[in-house]
């Protein structure tokens, strides 16, 4: 083997998961009580039936090539992480702002015009969704909140 | 395109600047709020929580009786454990309140291991009562006939709403007895239209949420859970007259943060207190509604809401 | 007739320059709220509903019918555009609709999604008009038994007809319900699989998880694919190639009026919604439709069946909703508030005591639906236009809109982080080939079915010969019998004589 095939990651979780929770059904929440379905009736079944499935899935799985991952996949991931915490600092918008502008003029080079012309666009319209007609109380951020008391 | 961009950032930074600074300075006079309210509601728009919610904002606007603006917060994460756990901590001078009755209580001592000492009551603004609806054609004729059923030992399958009406139907399995199979439904609307299916014989409902029903004939009343009678069209005899102790009373109240300064508990009760004098709160919401005006102020909303936390408490 | 005259008198009220505007404003409000992931209809009719009191009933009710309508066209908008469902029920259209955009007939989609939401949402308010009563009526025989019986067989087709492999069909399936059994357990009302946290008590938070799994996840999927040009021609996104040929109108049209009757039955059906209206239409084209087999590669009648579900089935909501007063789903809630705050009181007496007000509520969702149509059909330029832009433009713009629509949601972070989770998680199950629609509706049927199913063994006290004893449920477990059991023994015998051939792809 050439190296390992990611394909039996997905389906093991999915059995793990189907496994924790025919084990958390059973010893907290019950299987029958009274004569009637109790509250983990439901899970503990259909759990069984992932846990079941999922090594079948996990058999016939190995037998194909695995797909292929690249570095940029996280790149969308980590930015929006950042921004979120930038957001957190000095506001929704203008972190959002920054965001769209410095991804288009930045990583992608796009020239200032253009890229301004996108983030203006873009904001104005969930701006004016977001923030003025459906009334969402974004948070200002720490600098603002400290500036304003 | 350089200036163009300069120019923006220009007008950004100024802007804020603007914003940052331009605070009216405080008067030395009685507590007003001086930016925007927040009112946390832990439940979904459209709901009965959101209802009262909203008119009461609107009943402020249209009345001036708050300079600033009101908006709310839908905050439903967790039951609305996240919303009460936020609002509890918040210290906001009293720009922060919270839609609480007593179907937030309950989850909240009993389930998030809380209690109201984490928040400061305003007001309560109003109470709504439980009433047993069957069929027209019911085998249950009388309230009495209903009660021999389940002493006999007889099976009844019962149908309602989540958290008061719950209570309601344990209340009703301890003190009356049988074998009474309760059905959970989402919401009252969802529990009628299984009693209209035939689904199950009898449901707990509030007047509201049947008044077209029970006014159409299509369901009566059988048994109020009040203290006493409802008016037409809900004339029926209360448990207690039947002899039996059950008797729950729905609240719709409002609370703040634990850290709510004084002079600001005492200004929101005010307004809630003018509030309830409205014709459109009395017509327009409890008379629609069919809800009874029970308006307490700050200080004695602590003291009935602490009736319903010892009772939560003790049927853990 | 009477109703005829009344409907005609409803027109009269309804039909004003004033009404038609307040329609198109409400109709290009819905589109937009409904093509932004994560704000449905419920958030946009509730919002709206304030501000529609200053107007007069009819025409704030014309104008609250057209946001409701004109929502479900713009959450299959973003679906079919950019493979991003503005709400579940759009989820179904998006599996045709989208395949069909990258063919580069993004048009002919839009086209056939706004020629059949019409037609489903026009037959829905016929219906509605001659027998909505009656159906309300029927639709109440539908009790914990019999939807536990329908939802199962709805449930058990999900994993084997969407997708390639039954088998990862079934886990993505079974992964939905079980996200779903997180939080309340809505029988009992105790929390459970809450791992003691206070924000897994409240279960999967809904929306960030369909902006997760469905719009970031393409998001990370598109970095891949940015500075590759599209597959198709841009210079042919025109109106003019976006209009339906006569042979592909001939094509619609059947399965338009099959799914739009199937549709509005469900519709009335307590619990059942529009999601499962869609659903249960597109599964119905896919067995009895010609060419049945090929849907999900993107064929007009997929869009068609999908769509025209959907919107009966919003239309058959109405139905419960006016004559017993009792909303079948959270916008019928607030639409019904809607109502008791105008001073109409729907219930059983309502086209009794207060008929004008009534009809002119029926004839307002007729005009509704109309303008909507024309205000759709005519933003499709605009909107293939989309397509053009470069998908390396797209992805901050999407990243933007997920955060904001996912933070909305419950205005909380937590809502951003699930958002993010599901977003890796969608995009590991596109790597691997696990579909991802099966697990979205599993997760919104799956609690309808446990509860249901509970409930109903609530009533029998326990035994299971109660599905057999009702004759609704009795047929459906037949039919569940024939039609989900007997291809797994056709399968299983199949598959060891052509055990060589290995597995499909």
């Amino acid at each position: 083997m050439a190296r390992a095939n990611s394909r039996f990651v997905f389906p093991t979780i999915a059995t793990a998961i189907g496994a924790l929770w025919v084990a958390v059904g059973l010893s907290r929440y019950g299987w029958i009580s009274d004569g009637k379905p109790s509250s983990g009736f439901f899970p503990v079944i259909v759990g069984a039936l992932l846990a079941a499935i999922g090594i079948v899935a996990i058999v016939s799985e190995l037998k194909i090539e695995p797909p292929r991952f690249f570095s940029v996949h996280l790149h969308p991931l980590l930015a929006t992480v950042a921004v979120v915490v930038f957001a957190l600092l000095v506001g929704f918008f203008p972190a959002l702002s920054v965001y769209v502008f410095g991804w288009l003029k930045a990583y992608e080079k796009y020239t200032w015009r253009f890229s301004l012309l996108v983030t203006v666009v873009t904001i104005a319209l969930v701006y004016g969704v977001f923030a003025a007609w459906l009334r969402v109380p974004f948070p200002r951020g720490f600098i603002m909140d400290a500036l304003r008391g | 395109m350089r200036r163009l961009f300069l120019a923006t950032v220009l007008v950004i930074a100024s802007a804020t600047l603007v914003f940052a600074t331009g605070e009216v300075e405080m008067s030395d006079e009685a507590w007003m709020p001086d930016r925007n309210v927040e009112w946390y509601c832990t439940s979904s728009p459209g709901g009965g929580s959101s209802i009262f919610t909203q008119t009461i904002i609107e009943i402020i606007k249209d009345e001036g009786l708050v300079d600033q603006e009101l908006l709310i917060n839908y905050k439903t994460d967790g039951g609305g454990a996240v919303g009460r756990r936020e609002v509890s901590r918040k210290s906001t001078a009293g720009h922060t309140i919270l839609t609480f009755n007593n179907g937030d209580l309950q989850p909240l001592v009993q389930i998030e291991g809380g209690d109201l000492d984490d928040f400061t009551p305003l007001a309560v603004m109003a109470t709504d009562g439980q009433i047993l609806l069957v069929p027209a054609d019911s085998e249950f004729e009388t309230a009495q006939d209903f009660i021999d059923t389940l002493q006999g030992g007889g099976r009844v399958i019962m149908g309602g709403s989540k958290g008061d009406d719950i209570n309601l139907s344990n209340k009703i399995r301890e003190e009356v007895g049988g074998d009474l199979e309760y059905l959970v439904s989402d919401s009252t609307g969802d529990a009628l239209t299984q009693i209209l299916g035939g689904s199950i014989e009898v449901v707990i409902a509030k007047p509201a949420a049947s008044f077209e029903l029970v006014s159409a004939g299509e369901l009566r009343p059988l048994i109020a859970a009040t203290r006493s009678r409802f008016g037409e069209p809900f004339d029926a005899p209360t448990f207690k007259e039947l002899g039996f102790d059950i008797e729950l009373n729905v609240y719709r109240g409002i609370v703040g943060p634990k850290e709510m300064p004084q002079e600001a508990v005492e200004f929101w009760s005010d307004v809630f207190g003018r509030v309830v004098k409205t014709e459109r709160w009395q017509e327009g919401y409890l008379g629609r509604f069919l809800l009874t005006d029970a308006y307490l102020p700050w200080d004695e909303a602590i003291e009935y809401m602490q009736e319903f936390e010892d009772l939560y408490t003790a049927s853990m | 007739m009477d109703t005829i005259q009344l409907l005609l008198g409803g027109f009269g009220t309804a039909l004003s320059v004033n009404n038609f505007f307040a329609a198109a404003v409400g109709a290009l409000l819905g589109i937009l709220v409904g093509a932004m992931p994560g704000i449905g209809s419920l958030a946009g009719v509730a919002l709206l509903l304030p501000l529609t009191f200053k107007f007069n009933p009819v025409t704030g009710m014309i104008m609250l019918s057209a946001v409701y309508y004109a929502n479900m066209y713009g959450g299959s908008y973003s679906a079919i555009l950019i493979n991003i469902p503005g709400d579940t029920p759009a989820v179904m259209t998006g599996l045709d609709g989208h395949p069909l955009a990258q063919q580069g007939k993004p048009g002919k989609a839009l086209f056939t999604s706004n020629i059949a939401s019409f037609i489903g949402g026009t037959v829905g308010i016929i219906i509605l008009t001659v027998i909505g009563p009656g159906l309300a009526r029927f639709g109440l025989r539908f009790g914990p038994v019999e939807m536990a019986a329908l939802l199962l067989v709805a449930m058990t087709s999900l994993g084997w007809l969407l997708g390639d492999s039954p088998t990862k069909g079934i886990v993505a399936t079974l992964l939905g319900i079980l996200m779903a059994t997180m939080g309340f357990d809505a029988v009992l009302g105790t929390p459970r699989y809450d791992f003691g946290s206070i924000y897994l008590l409240g279960g999967v938070p809904f929306i960030p998880l369909v902006i997760g799994i469905f719009g970031f996840s393409q998001v990370i999927e598109m970095m891949e694919l940015r500075n590759k040009p599209r597959d198709f021609d841009t210079d042919k996104l025109t109106l003019r190639d976006s209009m339906l040929s006569r042979d592909e109108f001939r094509r619609i049209i059947p399965p338009s009026l099959r799914s739009s009757l199937l549709g509005t039955f469900i519709g009335v059906l307590p619990g059942a919604g529009a999601t499962t209206g869609a659903f249960l239409s597109y599964m119905q084209e896919k067995r009895l439709g010609r060419d049945g087999h090929l849907l999900g590669t993107g064929r007009v009648e997929g869009v068609a069946a999908a769509e025209a579900g959907n919107n009966s089935a919003a239309a058959g909501a109405f139905a419960p909703l006016l004559s017993l007063g009792i909303p079948g789903s959270g916008t019928g809630a607030v639409l019904l508030g809607g109502l008791l705050m105008y001073g109409l009181n729907p219930g059983p007496l309502l086209f009794q005591n207060q008929p004008e007000f009534t009809w002119g509520l029926i004839a307002s969702l007729y005009v509704a639906n109309i303008v909507t149509l024309g205000v759709a059909i005519m933003i499709i330029p605009w909107l293939i236009k989309i397509l053009k832009v470069p998908v390396s433009v797209m992805i901050p713009v999407i990243t933007t809109i997920c955060v904001m629509g996912s933070y909305s949601a419950n205005n909380s972070l937590y809502g951003i982080v699930m958002m993010l989770f599901f977003g890796v998680v969608g995009f590991f199950m596109k790597k691997y080939g696990y579909p991802i629609a099966p697990l979205l509706l599993a997760f919104v049927l799956g609690p309808t079915l446990e509860k249901n199913f509970r409930q109903a063994l609530q009533i029998s006290d326990g035994s299971l010969a109660i599905f057999l004893q009702r004759p609704i449920s009795a047929v459906l477990v037949a039919f569940l019998l024939i039609t989900v059991v007997s291809p797994i023994v056709r399968r299983a015998v199949g598959k060891n004589k052509t055990k060589t051939k290995g597995e499909s792809v």
